[in-house]
């Protein structure tokens, strides 16, 4: 059983239209996590139709991918989805990312915008900030990727099990590929298409990720 | 007795106070109210003879009396920050779990 879980925080005007969209394409599983919105999100995905979680404070996108999860994994799922709230990502790339865990056999397949040609990155984000965040997560995290921080991801059961996300914020995203690692998963990137808006996640994001981290690091 | 170490003192004994109304009220336990009482009783005492604090920096090799005291603070107050941030870490994974449960529980309300 396919599911698709979906943190949103704030984004109540865009969280209808992606289940929909989610559910035009086939998928009837899907996991929103509110993560303490200020807005009405949680109605706008339960109009829409998803199974709706909430966070009753704040607690960050990691956490609630882990909520997600559990709750995914609770019904039985067997494949797990990890999908932006905001629109960014073509839900027409689910089922080749699928395929390709059944094909490549392996436990996750991560989202890259870098294998194919669809997505329209920003010249700063292309060749300044991403090559930098690459560097520095293949560093911390061992494993190499063409994409950093790309939220698009598939697991199956074992994966989703076995990675326990425990960074809350923004900095699961290096924590992910970690434990893939350190559990010693299969793993496989797949091409995916991100549409872009202006408010993306700046430098001062990438300072907090990378503070995060370090501080993960300390706390081991 | 200058007027800082007059000042000092009063801020010292207003701490005893506290701690000793913290441990009344059972907010504390015994053996933190001991350590702090320990610690602001050294220093009182530190203050009201400042030679002890001369001696002290002697000792460790330092210039001035104060200076020692300064070096010591710094040293206790980074270790209390580092404590702090531990702390603090634990309590914000420890509500994200209670957020989390809550939620698992409670879908679709």
């Amino acid at each position: 059983m396919i599911f698709v879980v979906v943190p949103a925080f704030n984004e109540g005007k865009k969280i209808g239209r992606v289940i929909r969209d989610l559910f035009e394409h086939g998928y009837r599983q899907v996991v929103v996590v509110d993560d303490g919105s200020s807005d009405d999100t949680f109605r706008q995905a339960q109009i829409a139709g998803a199974l709706v979680l909430r966070h009753k404070i704040n607690r960050g996108q990691g956490a609630a991918l882990q909520t997600g999860n559990e709750q995914a994994l609770r019904l039985g799922a067997t494949i797990i989805v990890h999908f932006d709230a905001d629109g960014q990502f073509n839900p027409k790339d689910i089922t080749g990312a699928i395929n390709k865990i059944n094909s490549d056999n392996v436990d996750v397949v991560l989202g890259s915008r870098f294998l194919g040609k669809r997505s329209q990155i920003p010249f700063f984000k292309l060749f300044f900030i991403l090559p930098i965040s690459r560097l520095i997560n293949n560093l911390l995290t061992g494993l190499k990727l063409s994409d950093v921080h790309n939220g698009f991801r598939v697991l199956n059961q074992h994966a989703a099990r076995k990675i326990q996300i425990t960074q809350d914020g923004m900095a699961h995203n290096s924590q992910i590929p970690k434990l893939i690692k350190e559990y010693q998963l299969n793993y496989a990137e797949y091409p995916v298409e991100v549409f872009y808006e202006e408010n993306g996640q700046g430098i001062a994001a990438g300072f907090k990720i990378l503070y995060d981290l370090l501080i993960a690091k300390i706390n081991q | 007795m200058t007027a800082i170490q007059f000042f000092l003192i009063l801020f010292f004994v207003f701490a005893l106070f506290k701690v000793a109304f913290r441990f009344k009220d059972r907010e504390i336990s015994f053996f933190n109210a001991l350590a702090w009482v320990g610690f602001w009783l050294a220093a009182t005492i530190v203050i009201w003879r400042p030679g002890l604090a001369v001696w002290l920096a002697k000792f460790l090799g330092v210039g001035r009396g104060v200076d020692a005291v300064i070096y010591l603070a710094m040293a206790g107050i980074f270790f209390l920050v580092f404590r702090l941030w531990v702390r603090l870490e634990k309590i914000e994974k420890n509500l994200t779990l209670l957020v989390r449960q809550d939620a698992l529980n409670d879908k679709n309300k």
